[in-house]
């Protein structure tokens, strides 16, 4: 295990040692700060402004240095050879890749940590001002959603590495994206499928005339979905089923709209983290296994 | 042979490569498996597929799609600038139509923003639907994207007014739907259907609606009743009212038992009287040209009012006598089956509801009886009911309230202070008055013109052409500024008096005039 | 055991990527066989403990693709090898390996010592085994006074020593080199030769590659010579490089044209430079009747040099049919 740590801190010495990182970190941190003058241009909700401007940002940066960062993570061992002498010493390769991503975890950990700092500091101080009465939970609460982003920035990478350990950097950084968006969408996906089953519970008659008649053959007689509605189905069901459901490390609604009428704490910090936590965990593992499964079986140029 | 010797060389049948496939079928089936749940039990409502959308356009749909999962961030940057649109510094108080359509996205990208329903609607209700320059006095100019010209008529003023009092209740809706836990976007709704729209009938349901809500105190309640009589239906506000009553009186809360006291008095008693007795008197008067009877009891005799008050708590008296007991008769159909009360009881008298108010005002006296050893409800205890407030924005509050509110004469003694009610034909408003007051009223107003016409005699040495020349110029005419009875003049002998009340036609002494009152009270 | 490193036909084919990139436009490769190319073909050969073996061979021979199947960096298609007995890929074999691949580039954010350190690491060295041995090797390779400063400040020749700094960091059995001279200057060069001479002292396997001849003959025990994917030669260099003296070389001055072209009838070669002649001549009877030819017509013998048979000679009669640029040319470049 010494050895993963031994790779995971040389990754973490290389994004450290990296000057794009903090200039990037330096505009989150500005983009953070902006909360103080724009909360003079809302007339209530001056903490909910504050909090949804810091938490945007720290999300959105993390997740661009996760991308950033991510998809040139391999990539750039391949470019460089370095890998050469990495693989010819006695460590396996899913060890490589484990460290690699434990690294770039930990770096982004890092940055989040420096950003939720500002974060805190900032509306700390602006309370003192603003007398928000629900302050502690709105902490509590950006806490939770700040953690619950840190789990989405877990899947992010894992994703960056399967694609870097198969692919260049461009390449892995859009299909990364696109499982980003996918992700994101998840939900609509699934209304989707679901809208593609209605539609023919409903509306058979429609279907069943048109250009389709004439493939009655493949229709459903039960449903009077053709074969291609069902492919439709199956193809945008797998698409919800198979990518990560962003929408469950969402937890920034709550940092901003949280109930302060029936306060159960323990509930409110428990609520859908667990749920989180039991997904992400399988979830970032399979993928990884993915990503060792296709590094392990690759000849390197 | 080649082949299978391939596959061994790259591991497929290796320890490492099984003990990794068993491992991702494992995560990977229980991740599947867990957002199947997930998908499973989506949540009920992000509710921009269901919401109903500003005619035209689809905005919001693909706003919430494009925002990927930022919803929450670009909600808010919408917010900030809905506000500098509105009162900022880049403000155009013309452009409410797109205000609305800025808070629906609001909304619908963020359907538990709280704040936006509660400063939207107030943009798009209270300010959009005033009837002032910064409301719907003025509209933007057509085909233009700047620019504003005031409306041709102020009923084209008032239907902008009611559009824009439409969109925030719709508004309010998608917050009533979208935010099951918070009464607010419900109580927001009542308010603007009761002073907006002057609706009370419509409050209703949003009333009820808040008081299903978790967080919803238990004075919202109260206003259900109020509503209900407000819109007409005093039965049913009544029987609310009381059953609150009971409640209270087992509760043994003196504040509750004194509100609803004096709601039934005020709001249920009062202004069931009033409705009933307009009934009957636009009956009467429809009938019989624009005379007014001499007085109620002349309702009753010729039928228009077929019961007396008396007579019917008379009957329940006899009916307890009867029975030897003290509660009161079911209702007034077994007095009348009984023979304690003289009417067909084939062909019952209507408006029955007036006699269920008898039975009910039984109960009352009895309540007070038995609760009498509670401390006197002090003024500044009903303050803490906020729809007190509400009531005062009404503005065809029956008077008589006003005898409620002051003295402090127990409750009984108050509700029988309501005096006589009379429909006057010559009064402007065309409903039932306070007779004791009004006259008391015009007695004042009778006593100030008098006075001003003997000074005007005094220094012209004649009498005016008409009573507007006692006035200074801007200063309204007496038939305008007081109780709403038109004066009679003669302009030569210089005597005024009022048709109505002939017993002021003479003399006017203290008593006429009644106990002295707060300035503010006058009609 | 005296073989350490044995391949059994090993062979690897190249098959090019789905998608390829010509001359900047993405290019759909469907037809992937007939883009399969092979780079190395049935290679037999046995290195044994404590010599000194060199695989030879011009650019896209195979050298690289031999030493990246032995480093587990590439799959063989076919054939099988053990290094010290065990399979490819097995990580106690790799404990006892020390590697430095051709142009190598590290790290260039870590300092000399981070690097070495980090390599410590992975070898699973411990933190006190590491600490005693790091400050050793770059002892040996002679970087001391660079050990704080960051890689991408070091010279060529630097990262060539401290690549073979972190090939010995483990006290190796065997240590693979590839091309380990190529773009060093002279003296570099003689470090390196050096280096591997020590290693061989110490009873250390050494296997590298080299397209540069003399180097390896230098300090070889035995080569193997590659070309296009085949092992054409392999031996002891004695073996391989006989002892007769194949040729000589006779350069003399002020000899008479009928002179000249009487010995030319024996020669091999004739080079004629303003009055200087050289003749190179096969035969020791020819080279006699030459030399006598010349001091007969009175002209000035300047030398007189016996040529005994180079790695080189064996190389270009083995690789033959053309010279090197055409024989990497015909099969393009094999990384």
């Amino acid at each position: 295990m010494d050895k993963v740590f031994a790779i995971a801190q040389n990754t973490f010495k290389e994004a450290i040692r990296n000057r794009v990182m903090y200039v990037i970190l330096v505009f989150a941190i500005l983009f953070i700060l902006t909360g103080v003058v724009v909360k003079d241009l809302t007339i209530a909700a001056h903490g909910l402004v504050i909090r949804a401007i810091g938490l945007w940002a720290i999300n959105v940066f993390g997740l661009i240095l996760a991308l950033l960062l991510g998809i040139g993570l391999v990539y750039t061992e391949l470019d460089k050879k370095t890998i050469y002498t990495i693989v010819s010493k006695p460590i396996d390769r899913w060890q490589f890749l484990l460290g690699k991503y434990l690294g770039l975890l930990l770096t982004l950990y890092l940055i989040v940590v420096v950003m939720s700092a500002v974060f805190l500091v900032e509306i700390h101080l602006l309370n003192r001002q603003i007398q928000d009465p629900h302050f502690g939970l709105a902490m509590l609460m950006s806490l939770k959603a700040i953690f619950l982003g840190c789990v989405e920035l877990a899947v992010v990478v894992a994703f960056a590495l399967l694609f870097s350990s198969f692919s260049s950097p461009v390449l892995s950084g859009f299909m990364t994206l696109m499982v980003i968006v996918a992700g994101r969408l998840n939900e609509d996906i699934e209304r989707f499928a679901q809208k593609i089953i209605a539609g023919f519970e409903g509306g058979g008659e429609v279907a069943k005339q048109g250009f389709l008649a004439g493939m009655a053959f493949l229709r459903d007689p039960a449903t009077g979905a053709t074969i291609f509605d069902q492919i439709k189905f199956l193809f945008a069901k797998g698409t919800a089923l198979v990518f990560p459901n962003f929408e469950l490390f969402n937890a920034r609604t709550l940092a901003l709209h949280f109930d302060t009428v029936d306060v159960n704490i323990l509930k409110m910090i428990t609520v859908s983290t667990s749920d989180a936590l039991i997904y992400a965990v399988p979830y970032t593992a399979s993928v990884l296994l993915l990503a060792m499964f296709l590094f392990g079986r690759r000849n390197f140029r | 042979m080649i082949c299978s010797s391939a596959i061994r060389r790259r591991g497929f049948l290796s320890r490492n490569f099984l003990v990794g496939l068993v491992l991702f079928i494992l995560c990977a089936g229980f991740a599947i498996h867990r957002q199947a749940l997930y998908l499973a039990n989506m949540r009920p409502y992000r509710p921009y597929l269901t919401i109903n959308l500003i005619p035209g356009t689809r905005s919001n749909q693909v706003i919430k799609a494009a925002a990927l999962g930022y919803d929450d961030f670009l909600s808010v940057f919408l917010w900030l600038r809905s506000i500098q649109d509105f009162g900022g510094q880049f403000r155009d108080p013309f452009a409410l139509e797109s205000q609305a359509n800025a808070f629906w996205s609001i909304t619908a990208l963020q359907p538990l923003f709280t704040e936006a329903y509660d400063f939207g609607g107030l943009v798009i209700g209270d300010e959009g639907g005033s009837l002032n320059i910064w409301g719907s006095r003025v509209r933007p100019v057509e085909e233009q994207e700047q620019g504003w010209q005031f409306v041709n008529s102020m009923e084209e003023a008032r239907q902008r007014a009611d559009a824009m009092n439409e969109q925030a209740l719709a508004l309010f809706e998608h917050g009533i739907e979208s935010d099951p836990d918070h009464f607010r976007h419900a109580y927001n709704a009542v308010y603007t259907s009761v002073s907006g729209l002057h609706d009370p009938r419509r409050a209703v349901p949003y009333a009820e609606v808040a008081t299903l809500r978790p967080d919803c105190p238990d004075w919202v309640a109260g206003t259900i009743p109020y509503l209900q009589g407000r819109s007409g239906e005093h039965r049913i506000a009544m029987a609310l009212w009381f059953a609150r009553l009971r409640e209270a009186i087992s509760a043994r809360s003196d504040l509750q038992i004194g509100i609803n006291m004096r709601k039934i008095a005020e709001d249920g008693v009062n202004a069931w009287n009033c409705q009933t007795l307009t009934a009957a008197l636009s009956l009467w008067s429809g009938m019989h040209g624009r005379a007014l009877p001499d007085s109620l009891d002349q309702l009753v005799t010729d039928g228009f009012l077929t019961f007396d008050p008396e007579d019917v708590l008379a009957s329940i008296e006899l009916w307890r006598a009867a029975h030897s007991t003290t509660d009161p008769p079911p209702d007034l159909q077994t007095l009348v089956v009984e023979g304690f009360f003289p009417a067909d009881p084939e062909n019952p008298p209507e408006p029955l509801a007036f006699f269920d108010y008898i039975r009910f005002l039984d109960d009352v006296r009895r309540l007070q009886e038995t609760t009498s050893q509670f401390e006197t409800i002090r003024e500044a205890d009903l303050n803490l009911e906020m729809y007190l407030t509400v009531q005062g924005r009404i503005p065809d509050c029956p008077l008589n309230a006003w005898y409620i509110h002051s003295g402090d004469a127990q409750m009984l003694e108050r509700m029988q202070r309501i005096g006589p009610f009379s429909y006057m034909v010559d009064h402007r408003d065309s409903r039932v008055w306070d007779t004791n007051r009004l006259f008391e009223d015009t007695a004042r107003d009778l006593v100030s013109l008098r006075r001003r016409l003997s000074n005007y005699h005094g220094s012209h040495d004649q009498w005016p052409e008409t009573l507007d020349e006692l006035f200074p110029e801007g200063e309204s005419a007496p038939v305008e500024r007081g109780t709403g009875l038109p004066f009679i003049y003669d302009p030569a002998d210089g005597t005024v008096h009022c048709r109505t009340f002939p017993a002021l036609n003479g003399e006017i002494n203290e008593t006429m005039m009644g106990p002295p009152r707060p300035v503010d009270e006058g009609g | 055991m005296d073989n350490v490193i044995v391949t059994q036909h090993l062979s690897k084919i190249y098959v090019q990527d789905f998608l390829t990139f010509e001359s900047g436009r993405p290019r759909l490769n469907l037809r992937r066989e007939t883009k399969r190319r092979e780079a190395l073909r049935d290679l037999n050969l046995e290195v044994r403990r404590g010599e000194i073996f060199g695989l030879i061979g011009p650019n896209g021979a195979g050298k690289t693709t031999a030493i990246k199947i032995l480093m587990g960096i590439h799959f063989p298609t076919r054939g099988s090898a053990k290094i010290l007995g065990r399979p490819l890929g097995d990580k106690w074999a790799k404990a006892q390996i020390g590697y430095l691949p051709e142009n190598p580039y590290f790290y260039d954010y870590l300092t000399g010592g981070e690097f070495l350190d980090y390599y410590g690491r992975l070898y699973g060295m411990g933190r006190s085994q590491r600490r005693a041995k790091i400050p050793e090797l770059l002892e040996r390779v002679g970087l001391t006074a660079s050990v704080s400063i960051p890689l991408r400040g070091y010279s060529k020749g630097m990262l060539q020593r401290i690549g073979i700094a972190q090939a010995l960091l483990n006290d190796p059995e065997i240590v693979v080199l590839d091309e380990p001279q190529s773009g060093l200057d002279p003296i570099g060069r003689k470090e390196i030769r050096d280096i591997i001479l020590s290693l061989r002292e110490q009873g250390k396997t050494v296997f590298f590659s080299s397209h540069i001849l003399q180097d390896a003959e230098m300090i070889c025990d035995r080569v193997g010579i590659l070309h296009l994917g085949d092992l054409v030669k392999i031996g002891r260099l004695e073996e391989l490089l006989t002892a007769q003296v194949s040729e000589f070389e006779i350069v003399a001055s002020g000899m008479r044209a009928e002179a000249i072209a009487e010995v030319e009838r024996t020669s091999k070669r004739t080079l004629r430079r303003a009055d200087d002649v050289l003749f190179i001549i096969e035969r020791r009877g020819d080279a006699d009747a030459a030399l006598a030819k010349i001091s007969a017509c009175g002209g000035t013998l300047l030398s007189f040099t016996p040529r005994k048979e180079t790695l080189e000679d064996i190389f270009l009669k083995q690789v033959g049919r053309g010279t090197r640029e055409v024989a990497g040319a015909s099969r393009g470049e094999v990384a």
